[in-house]
């Protein structure tokens, strides 16, 4: 076979990858000589009309010159390998240099690459991706052959939740709100730090916390770390007493779930930023000796309380762990609507456009907090993400009977 | 409270997987009772460590899907479990071996890294998507490790320079279900982020190590689909795809990007 030589049609992995450096070559020199030139996409109407001028011209390509070697390259498997590998290799490099933040290095700061989603040569990786895959769904999709669905549900939807996802991150907006109790809200801040006023206000009735039952462990007075390092759980709940940790053998004789120092017991009261206690029983199997004290896991009003068992070691109690927090809110509308729900991490709430999470609150106060963050989320291109998703979703059956078909040496696949 | 044995648990299983192995190693002249014999033994041990799985779980009032442990723990089933089942299905006596010898070595690791067995599951975990995204992933890299032990196999079988051709159209098999599942994994974890966390992808590290892993197997399909007598090549791609999916499932917690994810209560 005679040697093909580069740019010579057929096009190949050589050009793949000359194009790949190519394009990684332009990121950068873009991104180092005009930074002011950012990869920003426009907003809404803009984005549309970019996202159709791009679906404009890679269906024009495809339409108007099928035989042109561009065409038949991009939409070949050397084109989708080496534009995968592109986008692969800058994932790599998104995966290893910590992202949106400075970085040490001076070289990374200036090429982009701490801020790569935004950066030129992410960009330039993207349309060279997309452009292969949308022609190699076209090139399935008409004619429309029934055999091709598979193929079809796997190109069609990738390259639509990847192209309108990229579209629609400049219509992408999170804002957070900080809602105390009892206190209207319409304001809040959005990603890049601006205070934003809604057509809405949110009143936080009230804010709930579930906690787990706090656990124990055993410390060394000299360093404060846990003692018991060699045992499968150097944690126990409160809940699993009787238990054996170390040397000690620890009973429970009461617990209370809110309690107060009161000289050297604690008693049950019912206090904001009382933290739970218990009184322990305490036997150290070595000499069988036993002891009984208190440990209390403190809050942002009282100190922890620790059971120093001996000049080595002490029991103490972890505040406890959140199990479900959630915010009863109403929401006003600027017409003078109410409605009131509840947010729940897991559990947004939908309204108009937007979507209402529950984000945080204060920790430091734990289950007394009267903050409650919430954000709010609209992002009008999510049902043509979606769509691409669920073909993608659907895409992934066909890929499944895939591998259940046993092949016979040098069959080709039945992907086509 | 007593907690499970896992010690116990895992002693029988090994014992039992162990004979399996040894059967499938010695019996060749009665081949047809010994493959009996070595599907109901490592059969059994699945029976076992499954066993163990469920008691773990009403135990901890809670999915065991939440620490890396866990997920071993799940991975040291399903593999043997893909391993029985395409030995029974096409008879590969080294792939049951291989995986049984797999699964041991990820119950050994659970053992000399012992469990903390927390009982408490984080509010953005307590979500109906919390076990098919977690499930579906480690069927999803069960699968794909299937594919990578007849990759190594392949590779040492033309190293000792004996024929192989057979060997990568079982390892597609096993990539594209492993990669069906995978796809499954990302898009539930997807759709899932967009309740728990208001976005349905925001390159948190395991997110992208994730879709690195994703895009390096399909490059390996795309370059099969093309060039299928090109088999060195093949195998290499699939070997570099499994290192990936290991830096995305542990090594990712020892990146300089992992102190900014969400998912390092899996650590």
């Amino acid at each position: 076979m005679k040697q093909r030589n580069t740019w010579q049609a057929p096009w190949s992995y050589r050009e793949g990858w000359i194009i790949t450096g190519g394009l990684a070559i332009l990121g950068i020199v873009w991104q180092v000589f005009l930074p002011a030139f950012k990869a920003e996409l426009p907003r809404w109407p803009g984005n549309l009309i970019l996202g159709l001028f791009f679906t404009g011209i890679i269906v024009s390509l495809y339409w108007f010159f099928p035989k042109s070697s561009l065409v038949k390259w991009l939409s070949s498997v050397p084109a989708a390998v080496t534009s995968a590998s592109f986008y692969c290799g800058l994932a790599i490099l998104m995966g290893i240099i910590p992202q949106q933040q400075a970085s040490p290095s001076a070289l990374i700061n200036l090429t982009g690459l701490n801020q790569l989603t935004i950066s030129w040569i992410f960009a330039l990786a993207n349309l060279y991706f997309l452009s292969s895959l949308g022609l190699a769904t076209l090139k399935r999709l008409i004619p429309f052959k029934k055999k091709n669905i598979g193929y079809i549900l796997n190109h069609l939807g990738l390259w639509l939740a990847l192209t309108t996802a990229a579209l629609g991150s400049s219509d992408l907006q999170r804002l957070h709100m900080n809602c105390y109790e009892g206190q209207p809200e319409w304001r809040a801040t959005n990603q890049q730090g601006q205070v934003v006023e809604l057509p809405i206000a949110i009143e936080l009735l009230d804010f709930k916390i579930e906690e787990y039952a706090p656990k124990l462990t055993l410390i060394d007075n000299q360093t404060g770390k846990i003692a018991v390092t060699d045992i499968k759980n150097p944690y126990f709940s409160i809940t699993d007493t009787p238990f054996q940790l170390g040397d000690y053998t620890i009973e429970m004789e009461l617990y209370l779930p809110q309690a107060g120092l009161i000289g050297d017991r604690f008693e049950r009261v019912n206090e904001i930023g009382s933290p739970p206690a218990a009184k322990l029983i305490v036997t150290n199997t070595v000499n069988q000796q036993k002891s009984t004290g208190w440990v209390s896991s403190g809050s942002f009003r009282q100190q922890p309380y620790a059971f120093t068992l001996n000049e080595r070691h002490s029991l103490v109690m972890l505040p406890p762990e959140a199990q479900k927090y959630q915010s009863d809110i109403r929401i006003i509308t600027q017409e003078g609507q109410q409605l009131s729900t509840t947010l729940e991490v897991n559990k947004p709430f939908k309204l108009g456009g937007w979507k209402l999470y529950q984000l945080s609150y204060d920790s430091e106060k734990g289950k007394w907090s009267t903050l409650s963050v919430i954000e709010l989320v609209r992002d009008p291109w999510i049902p043509a993400v979606y769509l691409g998703i669920f073909m993608l979703l659907a895409g992934s059956l066909f890929l499944f009977r895939e591998g259940t078909t046993k092949r016979k040496k040098g069959e080709n696949h039945g992907l086509d | 409270m007593a907690w499970i044995n896992f010690e116990g648990y895992a002693a029988v299983t090994l014992l039992l997987w162990l004979t399996s192995g040894f059967v499938l190693l010695f019996g060749k002249n009665k081949i047809k009772s010994a493959n009996k014999l070595a599907s109901l033994l490592a059969g059994a041990g699945l029976a076992c460590l499954l066993l163990f799985i469920i008691l773990l779980w009403s135990k901890l009032e809670r999915p065991p899907m939440r620490t890396l442990g866990e997920t071993r723990l799940w991975y040291a089933f399903l593999l043997p479990l893909i391993g029985l089942v395409s030995f029974l299905q096409w008879k590969y006596r080294w792939l049951l071996g291989y995986s049984l010898f797999m699964g041991a070595l990820f119950l050994g690791i659970n053992y000399l890294h012992p469990e903390t067995y927390s009982k408490s599951l984080m509010p953005a975990l307590q979500s109906i998507w919390f076990i098919p995204h977690v499930i579906v992933y480690m069927f999803a890299y069960a699968l794909l490790a299937a594919s990578s032990l007849v990759a190594v196999k392949a590779m040492y079988q033309d190293y000792r320079g004996k024929n192989w051709q057979t060997l990568p159209a079982l390892a597609d098999n096993f990539v594209y279900l492993g990669f069906s599942f995978l796809t499954m994994g990302l898009l539930f974890g997807a759709l899932w982020a967009k309740e728990a966390w208001g976005h349905y992808w925001t390159w948190d590290p395991k997110e992208t190590w994730a879709f690195i892993t994703w895009a390096a197997y399909l490059i390996y399909i795309h370059y099969r689909y093309k060039h299928l007598h090109k088999h060195k090549q093949a195998m290499g791609i699939l070997i570099i795809s499994f290192v990936l999916l290991l830096v995305c499932w542990f090594g990712v917690n020892y990146l300089p990007t992992a102190q900014n994810s969400v998912h390092t209560y899996s650590g």
